[in-house]
């Protein structure tokens, strides 16, 4: 098997275990949020701020994965130039932005949430840019198979 | 689009199939029926020259150009 070949299922299976992660983590946040405040890394009494944040997240953050799954297995299966692409690219931009709103609130509270801040901010532009590219390959492939 | 494609008109004039073309140029009926539904957005040469040599006319034969007055249609 070539490598170009692993690259679809190595992300499809990293994406799977993401998302168990991400929906343990919604069991053991509170936990994580407890120990935080035991170490004296958040603010005084910031942890209802910082779950509340998370769980406003958790929703959109498992969205997100499940649209990345489903535009994977689509790939896998050959269908990579596709209207259904195109606006599973559209959901996983607009939860990245959600997400990066969502967590400017509880940074406040947790400063090493900026980054996260920023980098699902850049990622949302990021793939904006991706979903643009997408939507005009679709394009592309509809005239090349209306082409007689 | 205001392109008309007289494809129907041609075959009948010729008395041949739209299976009998497809096969004589080394198309698909699919693909066929995609030129004479108006649905096709571009056109091959070389689909032009097989059509045109198997029908024995000229591409204008085929094609017609209508000015669309609809506005919702431009």
């Amino acid at each position: 098997m070539k490598r170009e070949d692993l690259a679809i299922p190595v992300t499809l299976w990293t994406n799977r275990i993401l998302m168990v992660a991400a929906i343990a983590s919604l069991f053991i946040m509170p936990a994580i949020v407890r120990w935080l405040n035991t170490v004296r890394i958040l603010v005084q009494n910031a942890n209802i701020a910082i779950l509340a944040g998370f769980y406003a997240c958790a929703p959109f953050a498992l969205w997100a994965l499940w649209s990345v799954d489903e535009l994977l297995r689509r790939i896998d299966r050959g269908a990579v130039f596709v209207t259904e692409n195109v606006t599973a690219l559209r959901r996983i931009r607009l939860c990245c932005c959600v997400v990066s709103v969502f967590c400017i609130a509880p940074s406040w509270f947790y400063p090493p949430l900026k980054i996260l801040v920023v980098i699902m901010g850049f990622l949302t532009l990021m793939i904006n840019v991706v979903c643009q590219v997408m939507k005009a390959a679709v394009a592309i492939r509809e005239e090349n198979d209306l082409t007689v | 689009m205001p392109i008309i494609i007289n494809l129907d008109m041609m075959l009948l004039k010729r008395k041949m199939s739209s299976a009998e073309l497809a096969a004589r140029i080394g198309m698909t009926p699919a693909n066929l029926s995609i030129l004479k539904t108006g649905k096709a957005k571009a056109v091959r040469m070389s689909t032009m020259d097989a059509i045109c040599r198997e029908l024995k006319c000229q591409p204008g034969d085929l094609f017609e150009y209508v000015e669309n007055d609809d506005p919702w249609e431009r």
